[in-house]
Formats: structure tokens, C-alpha cells, sequence
């Protein structure tokens, strides 16, 4: 059965894990803006507009934090993501 | 002898400057340790690292000279060398970092905005530098003295410019811990330059005053880099 998550909070969640390292200004910027290159304008999104936004996240991230943190916040990401799917 | 000159001349200040530029090269090693090999960001914090060590090498050349030979060293000598490329180094480390950080793909400004800006910085640095760099000339030293003593706050200016730049770009994560790491490190940048038209202006003055005052500015400035490079140790280590 396929499972999707509001664009909205998944986007807030993202932001909301991101914002303690580069900002919550840098954060939004970012989340946004990938997502407007990666056409993620549906109002809800499955698992896999999830992993393309978070892959796209995660090289930047590993520049600004580190590999290990990096890894660290996207797994927080994905867990976040995970906490916002209902079953369509 | 005035309380000032007393402090200026103690050996209390090159202990303190060697311990904090040691911290902050060791910080910076591990940092880029942390970092995949041959990686771009990976040489970014081993140039930032080189600055505070060549600034050690020259401050400890420094010290062989006023402790242990008890002489003024030679023109241009070592710690010459050290300091410009140390300064070099943390310039070349700054420049890479902006690239990097804008093909990180985050919302990091850049391209004729940076153009109009540098633009902008550089007509008042400029006059600074032109005003420090007369005053220099104006000396009855040596023609090689002159352009020694010049390039020192020729290279302080680039820095700050630089710095300046990569300011630009730092202030869109503040409130995150990549702010404190730029913070700390920008702002110490800001301090040796104030420290190097301190000590110009003691050296023609002597005002042990200002000798003091170019010191703690110095001693910022090392501190500050080191703080940076530790908060971003701590983020990719932890």
C-alpha cells in the first residue's frame, strides 16, 4: 500500500533537523529551494520524493558538518519522515 | 621603566600567542582529519590549519631572536617569511571555503552580488592601506625594510577583505553552529589586522601603550581562530 506525508511538515520536520547547525534562515533557504528544483510542489509526497530531497541535502551537509553528522541528520530526517506517513 | 613597556617587553605574550596558535593548528589538523582523503574541504582545513602554524613557526622565530640571541632579527628573516605565509595559507583557505560552500548547493549568495561587493570593500581598504603604507615609506629606513614593512599590511587588508567576503556568506547560517565556527574565526581575522596597525602605529609612536594593545589584539586573533576551528572540530567529531 502506498504511503505519503504532507509536503508541508515534511519540509517543517527537515528544516527543524537541519537548524541547529547551519540555522533555521540557511535551513529553510536550502530545504526550499531543493525542493523547488526537484519539483516537489504536490501537496503530499512519498517515500521516494523523500530520498531525493534528502540525497540532495546530504552532500552539503557533509561539507558544512562533517560525514559522521551528516549521517547522523539524515537518519534523523528519515525517521521524521517515517513519524509523518499515513497509509493513502 | 612604565608598567606598559614592562608588560610589552615580557616574554608572558609569545607564550600565550605560541599556545593558542598550537591549538588552533592541531584543531584545525583533526578537523581535516575527519574529512574524507583528497577531498576538497578536507585541503580547506589544512590551509586553515597551515596559517596558525607557520604564525607559530614565525612567532617562535621571534622568540630565538629577542630570548636567546637577544637582537633584532635581520630584514627580511624567517619570521617575515612565516607570517606572510601563514596569512597566505588562512587567505587561500577562506577563498576555498566560499567556492565549496557555494557548490554545496545551499542558498549561499554569490557571482556579481560578491563582484559589486568586493568592489565596494576595497575603495575604503584601499585608502587605509595607501595611508599605512606612505607612513611606512616615510621612514628613514632601508629600502627593503620599506617593502617588508608594507607587505605586511598589504596582506592584513587582503585578509580582511577576504574575510569580509566569506562573512557575506556566513551570516545566512546564523543561529546555527556553522555561525560560531565563522563567527569566531572571521572575527579573529578582524583582530589580527587591528593588531598589525597597532603594532605599526607603536613602532612609530613608541607608545608601549599601543604595543600592549597590538598584543591582546594578536593574542584575539589566535585565540578567536582557535575557538572557531575547536566548535568545528567538535561538530564533525561528535
Amino acid at each position: 500500500m502506498q504511503t505519503s506525508a504532507s509536503t508541508e511538515r515534511v519540509l517543517a520536520a527537515i528544516v527543524e533537523v537541519m537548524a541547529p547547525f547551519v540555522g533555521a534562515t540557511m535551513a529553510r533557504a536550502s530545504v526550499h529551494g531543493f525542493s523547488t528544483r526537484l519539483q516537489l510542489t504536490r501537496p503530499r509526497m512519498v517515500r521516494a520524493d523523500a530520498q531525493a530531497l534528502i540525497e540532495a541535502l546530504a552532500p552539503g551537509l557533509d561539507v558544512y558538518v562533517g560525514g559522521a553528522k551528516a549521517k547522523a541528520l539524515v537518519a534523523t530526517m528519515w525517521t521524521a519522515f517515517e513519524s509523518l506517513e499515513e497509509k493513502k | 621603566m612604565s608598567i606598559a613597556s614592562s608588560i610589552a617587553s615580557a616574554p608572558f605574550f609569545p607564550l600565550v600567542k605560541m599556545a593558542l596558535q598550537a591549538t588552533g593548528a592541531i584543531y584545525a589538523a583533526r578537523c581535516a582529519h575527519h574529512y574524507g582523503g583528497g577531498t576538497r574541504v578536507r585541503r580547506a582545513w589544512t590551509l586553515m590549519g597551515m596559517g596558525p602554524a607557520c604564525w607559530l613557526f614565525a612567532q617562535l622565530s621571534a622568540a630565538l631572536y629577542s630570548f636567546v640571541l637577544r637582537r633584532h632579527p635581520p630584514v627580511p628573516s624567517f619570521h617575515d617569511l612565516f607570517i606572510f605565509t601563514g596569512g597566505a595559507c588562512v587567505i587561500a583557505a577562506c577563498v576555498s571555503f566560499r567556492r565549496i560552500y557555494r557548490e554545496s548547493g545551499f542558498a549561499v549568495d554569490g557571482g556579481p552580488k560578491d563582484t559589486l561587493f568586493l568592489a565596494g570593500i576595497s575603495v575604503p581598504l584601499a585608502v587605509v592601506g595607501y595611508v599605512i603604507v606612505r607612513n611606512i615609506w616615510s621612514t628613514p629606513e632601508g629600502w627593503l625594510e620599506h617593502v617588508v614593512d608594507s607587505c605586511y599590511p598589504a596582506l592584513d587588508l587582503a585578509m580582511l577583505a577576504t574575510a569580509l567576503l566569506l562573512l557575506r556568506t556566513a551570516r545566512r547560517f546564523v543561529g546555527g553552529r556553522v555561525w560560531h565556527v565563522w563567527g569566531a574565526i572571521l572575527a579573529g581575522l578582524a583582530c589580527a589586522t587591528t593588531g598589525d596597525i597597532l603594532f605599526s602605529l607603536s613602532a612609530m609612536s613608541d607608545l608601549p601603550i599601543a604595543d600592549v594593545a597590538a598584543n591582546l589584539s594578536l593574542i584575539a586573533c589566535y585565540g578567536l581562530v582557535a575557538l572557531g576551528v575547536r566548535i568545528q572540530y567538535r561538530m564533525v567529531s561528535s
